[in-house]
């Protein structure tokens, strides 16, 4: 029950990443025609086009969404009154994060596959074939690649009531990340790993296949991140 | 009492407010006001020998106090005599004039008080004197009044 | 004792909220929790459901130990909670909350939820966002009633009640006390507090100053007026057993604790021309009790 309470929490803002994924998945595909001269790639390297494009729009839109989802939880039951009743129930603050993060992993990583279905459908109706599987790839690298960015959005949302300030905050975080990384090391090492826009980009670069130190360092990041959000919901007086 | 006086038992279930009304807000324990009451109705054979008193539950949720109250008053009761406390059916109104024991107990007392008046009347003491000896013996032993008692 | 606390202490920033607190609840009681606002009430409930932390002292609840989040657990296992503002999940429907609460309690009791869900006629499809504060509180009065609780702790249980919902509340309460359940709420209903519990706490600044059976309380509490030719000599009065005493012209009244013999002797040996003893409600002891 605990599961279908976080779902019912959650499905508004799930719906909106769905159409938020789809729409930046799909909204350069259709006119790719005009945009590949504009961007300077051949006519019949297709798949460079997509794969610029997964590093830019469909990474903003699924990075956006992922934000959306990591928001709820206590604080915000707190602002809303119910936490009360929540945290008189004989379950732990953690196991409440658990399940919440749980869930919005188990929409993130659905969303992220969403363009691997969404794309390859786009191309056909302009005439192009795009593999699915090579997009699956792409969206496999776009999940482990941003599970930091998801850590940082589940400690906002354990840290602000307000549940803009955690989207804002969140949000800020990825961009701010990535001018950072653009100033200490351009298109090359760690920095490029946790943000939303260039992640994959340097990632794929670096290493000409699947990063593996990049994705261990999300992991490891993440798991930190949540774990001080678990420890800070702990400590909360409410 | 004949057997056509009316049992208040239905009038406690449905009518509360018209036999038993108690006033929190008075400063006279809840319980206390119960006895008292039910004493009264006792008295005026609004109750009769024979009569179960409601259950705790139904009483406690029918005024709306505390079923420790309710315990506490039927508890009184029993122990002085009004009801009788029958394990599994509850309270029942008891037949103050049927008592056996206390009828024994006061006739074995008025035998005993004619033989003291007897021989304090042969020693040679008036009647006067011998009323005032009895009372003032009452007065300096006063009785303790049953609220003081352990209760429990 | 189902409730016992030891000098708990909460404190936020310079603001003392409760300070060395004693409580002893007795098990299978009605025990009632007053005073006035901000004086700790909420604080205190907090701390024993492991909502807040203490800044000092410690706790047990059913034997559990108050500030271990594990045995914290176990005492909401037990226990139900009912909360001033009464705010459930607005997004739910009634039967949705319903079936999510009954999942964590495994001896909840489905016919008493029945029976109640009828005699309060709530809309078993209505979203709770849609219940007004009435059909709120009847509907958190079942999910705290249905669990079959050991101890059921509400805060302000009649509070946004009109007088027929707050009968309703008082019914469903008496009767989970006379299955055994103990109870343990706060309110500024004094009335209705009188007529309920058997044990009263009075919290002043977060402290108890009051404490005891109700039945006893009345008891042991006199209002006295003494009338006395000049005016009261203050001075040759046993003013240790007095509360508050006050005086206008040649009358003295005051709350009295204890013996009311002795009290009327000495008064009378202070020159006292009469002395009169009241009883005193729960009403006239929690005011003077809270003064400042």
């Amino acid at each position: 029950m605990m599961w279908y309470k976080a779902w019912l929490e959650s499905r508004l803002r799930f719906a909106i990443g769905l159409l938020l994924v789809t729409f930046f998945a799909t909204i350069d595909v259709a006119q790719a025609d005009i945009l590949m001269p504009r961007m300077g790639i051949p006519a019949d390297h297709f798949n460079q086009f997509i794969w610029h494009e997964y590093f830019t729009r469909v990474a903003l839109g699924w990075t956006v969404s992922t934000l959306l989802l990591t928001g709820g939880g206590l604080l915000r039951e707190y602002a809303l009154g119910t936490s009360l009743y929540s945290l008189s129930l004989p379950i732990g603050r953690r196991r409440w994060l658990a399940i919440r993060v749980g869930l919005a992993l188990g929409q993130s990583f659905v969303l992220s596959l969403i363009p691997a279905l969404v794309i390859p459908m786009a191309a056909s109706w302009i005439g192009r074939s795009y593999s699915p599987w090579q997009a699956m790839k792409f969206s496999f690298l776009l999940f482990l690649t941003g599970l930091a960015t998801f850590a940082v959005g589940v400690l906002c949302s354990s840290l602000f009531q307000n549940e803009y300030a955690a989207l804002g905050l969140g949000i800020g975080f990825v961009f701010l990340g990535g001018m950072v990384a653009n100033v200490f090391a351009p298109h090359g090492a760690y920095g490029e790993y946790m943000t939303g826009r260039h992640h994959m980009d340097a990632a794929w670069h670096l290493t000409q296949g699947w990063p593996w130190w990049g994705i261990l360092g999300n992991i490891a990041g993440a798991a930190l991140l949540i774990a001080l959000a678990g420890r800070s919901l702990e400590n909360k007086d409410f | 009492m004949t057997e056509n006086s009316v049992s208040l038992y239905h009038l406690i279930n449905t009518v509360k407010s018209h036999l038993l009304r108690i006033d929190p807000a008075s400063g006279v324990p809840i319980y206390q006001q119960l006895v008292d009451q039910i004493k009264h109705a006792v008295e005026i054979c609004g109750l009769i020998p024979g009569d179960q008193l409601p259950s705790v539950r139904v009483l406690a949720q029918e005024l709306i106090i505390s079923p420790n109250t309710v315990v506490k008053a039927y508890t009184e009761l029993a122990y002085e005599g009004v009801v009788e406390l029958r394990q599994g059916s509850g309270a029942f109104v008891v037949d103050q004039e049927l008592k056996p024991k206390s009828i024994d107990k006061l006739r074995e007392a008025k035998a005993e008080v004619h033989g003291l008046v007897e021989k304090f009347r042969r020693r040679g003491l008036n009647d006067g004197e011998i009323r005032r000896l009895f009372e003032a013996e009452l007065l300096a032993t006063e009785e303790v009044p049953a609220k003081a008692r352990q209760r429990p | 004792m189902i409730i016992e606390t030891r000098r708990l202490s909460k404190n936020y920033g310079p603001v003392t909220a409760v300070k060395d607190l004693c409580l002893r609840v007795p098990a299978g009681k009605i025990s009632a929790f007053l005073g006035p606002n901000g004086h700790g009430k909420s604080t205190t409930i907090k701390m024993l459901l492991g909502m807040v932390r203490p800044t000092d002292g410690s706790g047990d609840v059913l034997g559990y130990n108050i500030t271990n989040p594990k045995e914290s657990i176990e005492i909401r296992r037990r226990t139900a909670f009912v909360s001033e503002d009464k705010q459930l999940y607005g997004y739910m429907t009634v039967k949705q909350i319903l079936a999510f609460t009954r999942a964590l309690f495994p001896q909840w009791r489905a016919e008493r939820e029945r029976e109640l869900v009828t005699a309060f006629d709530l809309p078993l499809n209505r979203v709770v966002k849609g219940l007004s504060k009435g059909m709120r509180t009847k509907l958190a009065l079942i999910l705290a009633l249905a669990r079959g609780a050991d101890l059921l702790i509400l805060d302000e249980p009649s509070e946004g009640l009109d007088p027929v919902a707050t009968e309703s509340m008082l019914q469903a309460v008496v009767r989970a006390a006379e299955e055994g359940a103990t109870v343990f709420f706060s309110s500024h209903q004094l009335s209705e507090t009188e007529r309920i519990a058997d044990h009263v706490f009075i919290l002043k600044r977060g402290q108890v100053v009051v404490e005891g059976e109700l039945d006893e309380l009345r008891e042991r509490y006199r209002r006295m007026n003494a009338v006395f030719v000049g005016t009261p000599p203050l001075d040759r009065l046993p003013l240790a057993t007095f509360e508050n005493a006050e005086t206008d012209r040649h009358t003295l009244s005051a709350l009295t604790k204890g013996d009311v013999d002795a009290i009327a002797s000495e008064i009378r040996a202070a020159g006292a021309l009469s002395v009169e003893f009241h009883p005193v409600n729960l009403r006239e002891l929690f005011l003077q009790s809270v003064k400042e």
